[in-house]
């Protein structure tokens, strides 16, 4: 598997940036502006869609940190590796283009809202994770750390979302758009904008797959 | 059946290569110097016997079952192995300590009054281990390696710290080992010269084995 | 039977130093006691408004003050590398684990003792009112504590940045353990007890999180 991602990257990159050229020019021409909260609506386009790919690079990483504990073959745990990278990049994401569209339109940067704050923690929890990996002294056990931290982190994250949900109440943020009777075009750029988050997902991951690669192989090269 | 074997065994540490391709087998009964300069991997060599590291390639066999393997888990009751570090808790008395190990193997109290007698520490039993020198705790680390009379035993570095009757005693220790036909593997620098029945030699360099005789 | 002996003997082990140092509880029982003083001294008297957030309060310190004992509780077996010979154990290496939280759990349990103590002293806190099913909390929340916090301080103990890592690994995972365990106290100390849920799922997460140490600490122990 790991040799297909890595073969596809540049089928990968081509098809993010012209599915990124399409959305972007959706996002600016074809959905309209929404009457009550102005241009700034839009930044919902380019919020909304990174929850997918943050998800499903978490979820990599618990199923590659599992795999790696049961075959011990290091692909899986590279896999682990690019997941929680590529996954982190896309919460931060997150968590940044959330604020910048509160502020105008609930006049707050940050509400301790249900959403915000369980995808914080998320964020904390895969933050944690590369932190582990980073501070190890990097031999096989760093991988077994982490596997197992991966593992613990994702089933974790449904208890967050009820505790969280406890402790916080009812949320502000708006539901699941496609329910909330979005006019066709907003739907239709939403959509432009998940499939290009993760063409662009695909490809991040496909090229950190390829470094990791490329790593191992020199180290066996150098020192064989 | 072999007693140990390693097939293709490659260990790694954060890029350096302590262990490259080691396939050997060792049968019942031998006394084995495991020799090599520093860093050239006797240490990681008994880790990965003792199943104590996992190795980054390859397969460890001991008493025929795959020593990695959790069914394998009862046949760590018949190895003793003392690291570089003599893995005792500094706070506990010397007779703690063996007591505490005693029960992991699930050994009765004779065992730690022999062991006490074989490396001379009676009057030593009641101390707190961070009390002692450096040169007791090596023994009392021996001590706990032969609580349950091993069938294979790894020593790292054993005669470090020891006084001459030390020595002594651990001398007699082995060579009863080799007459009860039980296996040792000792690492030690190649200079040290010991007048020991070694009736093997396994020559690390860099990770790799040069000479075997 | 292997199994629960190694277990038995882990934990008579740590209680031994435990009781015989007192410098894991102390530094625990010192640290608790130093904040909660400095919380009464710098905030507002507790009055009916904010006597509300004196559960979470409390517990927050709770979790603070365990990541001395949790850190030490690994110190002493990586000191002289005295791991190895749980490394060596001849039997599951699970029950390395249950053994370590089972020592945790007594150390945690009398932390959370220690911190009733103080509140009720310094923040007028009145635990006859919360009844026995206070110490069946306390039971449970120190036992999720001492699962996640062993398993983790394990996990961070081989690193060069073992303080730094272990409330970083910690504290997103502890998360929930924290919002129930507050909420039940509350509820508890305002004389009601509250849904069944919120006690299954304390207990759930508890239970998940010991099975996860108990099945990875093989792995987690081989180096």
């Amino acid at each position: 598997m790991e040799a297909f991602w890595i073969r596809s990257a540049r089928i990968w990159g081509v098809l993010a940036l012209t599915a990124l050229a399409v959305w972007l020019g959706m996002v600016v021409f074809y959905a309209p502006v929404e009457k009550v909260q102005g241009v700034v609506q839009k930044i919902f386009y380019a919020h909304v869609p990174n929850s997918l790919p943050a998800y499903l690079g978490f979820g990599l990483t618990a199923l590659g940190g599992l795999l790696f504990l049961i075959t011990r073959r290091e692909s899986y745990d590279r896999l682990a590796q690019a997941g929680a990278e590529v996954g982190v990049v896309f919460c931060t994401l997150i968590v940044v283009t959330g604020p910048i569209w509160a502020k105008p339109v609930w006049g707050h940067w940050w509400v301790w809202d249900l959403r915000l704050t369980a995808t914080l923690v998320l964020w904390f929890i895969y933050l944690a994770y590369l932190f582990l990996r980073a501070f190890a002294y990097g031999s096989d056990a760093t991988k077994t750390f982490a596997s197992v931290y991966g593992i613990a982190g994702i089933i974790a994250v449904p208890f967050v979302k009820f505790a969280v949900e406890l402790a916080k109440g009812q949320t502000m943020h708006p539901d699941d758009p496609a329910k909330a009777g979005l006019p066709a075009e907003m739907q239709f750029t939403l959509m432009a904008g998940f499939i290009a988050y993760l063409l662009v997902f695909a490809y991040f991951l496909s090229r950190r797959l390829e470094i990791a690669k490329l790593e191992a192989d020199l180290q066996e090269r150098l020192d064989p | 059946m072999h007693l140990v074997e390693l097939i293709d065994v490659d260990k790694r540490y954060s890029g350096i290569r302590a262990l490259r391709q080691i396939s050997m087998t060792i049968g019942a009964g031998s006394l084995v110097h495991v020799a090599g300069a520093n860093g050239a991997g006797k240490s990681t060599l008994l880790r990965v016997i003792a199943a104590v590291t996992r190795p980054s390639h390859g397969a460890v066999h001991v008493f025929g079952e795959d020593a990695f393997k959790a069914s394998a888990a009862s046949n760590r009751a018949r190895v003793g192995y003392l690291g570089a570090a003599s893995a005792l808790y500094a706070d506990l008395t010397v007779a703690e300590n063996l007591r505490f190990s005693a029960t992991l193997f699930g050994l009765d109290e004779s065992a730690i009054g022999s062991q006490l007698q074989a490396m001379n520490l009676g009057e030593v039993a009641d101390q707190k281990v961070g009390t002692l020198s450096f040169g007791y705790r090596r023994r009392v680390g021996l001590a706990r390696a032969l609580l349950n009379n091993p069938d294979l035993l790894l020593l790292d570095e054993p005669w470090n710290g020891l006084d001459q009757e030390a020595a002594k005693g651990l001398f007699t220790v082995l060579n009863a080992r080799v007459q009860a036909g039980q296996t040792t593997l000792v690492a030690a620098h190649a200079t040290a010269a010991d007048p020991l029945p070694f009736n093997r030699v396994l020559q690390l360099e860099r990770g790799r084995i040069v000479e075997d005789v | 039977m292997t199994g629960a002996r190694v277990a038995a003997a882990i934990l008579r082990k740590d209680l031994l130093l435990d009781l015989r140092l007192g410098d894991r509880l102390g530094q625990m029982w010192v640290f608790a006691a130093l904040v909660i003083v400095l919380m009464s001294i710098t905030l507002p008297a507790v009055n009916d408004e904010t006597r509300a957030w004196v559960p979470a309060l409390l517990w927050t310190i709770a979790l603070l003050a365990s990541l001395l004992g949790l850190a030490r509780s690994l110190q002493t077996e990586r000191d002289d590398g005295a791991i190895q010979q749980l490394v060596q154990v001849p039997c599951d290496r699970g029950w390395v684990f249950l053994g370590k939280v089972a020592a945790n759990w007594l150390a945690l349990f009398a932390l959370l003792l220690w911190i009733a103590l103080l509140s009720a002293l310094f923040l007028d806190v009145a635990w006859t009112r919360a009844g026995f099913e206070m110490i069946g909390l306390a039971l449970l929340g120190s036992l999720g504590l001492a699962a996640l916090g062993t398993l983790l301080a394990t996990l961070a103990s081989s690193s060069r940045f073992a303080q730094f890592l272990l409330p970083v690994l910690l504290f997103p995972l502890m998360l929930p353990i924290l919002v129930w365990a507050s909420l039940l106290t509350r509820d508890l100390l305002g004389g009601q007890i509250s849904a069944a849920p919120l006690w299954g799922v304390l207990a759930l997460y508890d239970w998940i999180f010991l099975l996860i140490g108990y099945f990875t600490f093989n792995a987690i122990l081989e180096d």
